[in-house]
């Protein structure tokens, strides 16, 4: 499979493109889109969280920033990689190519604008007054790559999974409200009640967000906790996402 | 080369519009929501064996199961009885220029249909030249192919699986559509092909086609193939009835 998926780089390249073009060509503002769109985010919740519920975190913006931004990435190519195969019935019907092309390229695609973004966010990072960064900054590197790994692996499941039950779309689409507001990234971890922290140690996203906060905010190596748990779920979502999409991709024509 | 051997296809259909939570409950209570589903087998124990070079025509009537042979052959819907054999690689032509974006342009469609098929940018910018040639779009290639009319679409779909060079190509009734002139160049370039040692499988209606271009011929009733030979002597046997079909020819 992984020599298939070689192979076909420049169609996974090509269907990247293609959803870049489609989302920007037509719009005035263009590129800038995908800056806007975090800038409002941040400042809203900034306004409802440490202007009005007053979560006790200095460089409040800062904190909401480098956990809300990893978490978009996340929750955008979920929910996108649940039409991947879905909407695509037009393009499987054509070609015999590695049908694991389409959610990995969608999720490339949601990447390609977290990159953009860090791009743009981080040197301001660095630059304003603020929390600063320190030389944990390029523990990044490893993170956004388990990271997108991991969002592969929830991919590849979530647009197998559609094919056969419609509501999977749906469930994904509240799911992912539920875990945004259960996840410490408006909220530091250390203001969630202690019996209930034990669960987070559980939550994927959970040690997602406490590694980008400890590595770009904080200043600190994450914890072997952390780490290890960011590792686990990468592997273990990449393993049940490549079963279930091999096990159900040879039925796919017939269900999209 | 290309070898099929006892392959059998089946479907399952629903007749039930929506099975969601309601009409499940409903069905513990009423035989009417109960679900109903329907076995199909679009295939049925077929050999064909196709050589390097040949043409094969299949005809038959609309749902005997020529466009699902066709798409086992391209491997893109796996048989659930049988054995399917190929050397070489494949060019399907199904639906030509359906799976075109019509919000990008030809250029950008193009490289995108020759990547579905593992085309890097480099092979594709050598035979874009042709390619566009052969289509004669060269100057609309910059238009979004919402632009384009059916015709130019399909132009584009033809020219770009008969310039992919593969070892098979499958064309599913596509010279139905393009205009007379098309058609002949069409003709003409598949046969260039097949001289080049291409296998080509032809499923249409015009039985005239397969008679001037196949070397054989395929009768594929309900899924199983009745008759394989001449050209000439298949689809005398097609016309000649004993098979419950529609008209050939809508018109």
């Amino acid at each position: 499979m992984i020599r298939d998926l070689v192979r076909y780089r420049p169609l996974i390249r090509n269907l990247v493109l293609k959803e870049l073009t489609l989302k920007y060509r037509g719009s005035v503002l263009g590129v800038a889109w995908s800056l806007a769109h975090p800038a409002l985010l941040l400042l809203v919740y900034t306004l409802a969280f440490r202007h009005v519920l007053r979560v006790p975190v200095p460089h409040y913006p800062f904190f909401l920033l480098v956990a809300l931004l990893p978490w978009n990435f996340f929750a955008t190519a979920a929910s996108a990689a649940t039409g991947a195969i879905v909407l695509n019935g037009s393009l499987l019907r054509k070609a015999a190519f590695p049908r694991e092309a389409l959610p990995i390229a969608s999720v490339l695609f949601v990447f390609a604008q977290l990159l953009l973004a860090l791009a743009v966010f981080l040197p301001a990072l660095a630059l304003a007054r603020g929390p600063g960064l320190k030389w944990t900054a390029v523990l990044l590197l490893p993170l956004l790559l388990l990271h997108v790994l991991f969002t592969t692996g929830i991919a590849l499941l979530l647009s197998a999974l559609t094919t056969a039950w419609r509501d999977i779309a749906h469930f994904t689409e509240v799911g992912l409200v539920l875990v945004f507001w259960l996840t410490p990234i408006v909220y530091p971890a250390d203001m969630v009640p202690g019996s209930w922290r034990s669960a987070l140690a559980l939550s994927p996203p959970a040690a997602f967000a406490a590694a980008y906060q400890d590595v770009l905010f904080w200043g600190r190596v994450p914890t072997w906790t952390t780490a290890t748990s960011t590792l686990l779920s990468t592997v273990a979502a990449l393993v049940l996402g490549l079963v279930v999409f091999k096990t159900m991709s040879p039925a796919f024509l017939e269900r999209v | 080369m290309l070898e099929l051997a006892g392959v059998s296809k089946r479907f399952v259909i629903r007749h039930n519009p929506s099975l969601d939570l309601k009409v499940r409950v409903l069905a513990l209570f009423h035989p009417r929501h109960r679900e109903r589903w329907q076995e199909v087998w679009a295939l049925r124990e077929v050999d064909v064996h196709l050589e390097r070079g040949e043409s094969l025509g299949l005809i038959g009537p609309n749902g005997s199961g020529k466009s699902t042979l066709l798409r086992i052959m391209a491997g893109i819907l796996l048989p659930t009885r049988g054995r399917v054999a190929v050397s070489g690689t494949v060019a399907p032509m199904l639906e030509l220029g359906v799976g075109f974006h019509p919000e990008l342009t030809g250029r950008e469609n193009l490289y995108l249909s020759t990547s579905l098929f593992g085309f890097g940018r480099r092979q594709t910018d050598a035979l874009y030249d042709r390619i566009v040639a052969f289509a004669e779009l060269r100057d609309f290639m910059d238009a979004p192919v919402k632009t384009f009319s059916s015709g130019m679409a399909m132009r584009l779909g033809f020219a770009v699986a008969t310039h992919l060079e593969a070892d098979i190509l499958l064309v599913d009734e596509v010279l139905a559509v393009g205009d007379r002139a098309f058609q002949e160049k069409c003709l003409a370039r598949m046969s260039e092909v097949r001289a080049r040692g291409c296998s080509i499988v032809v499923v249409t209606h015009d039985l005239d086609l397969v008679r001037r271009f196949c070397d054989r011929a395929c009768l594929v009733v309900e899924g199983r193939i009745v008759a394989e030979g001449a050209p000439d002597e298949v689809a005398a046997r097609y016309c000649g009835g004993g098979v419950t079909a529609e008209p050939v020819h809508a018109f």
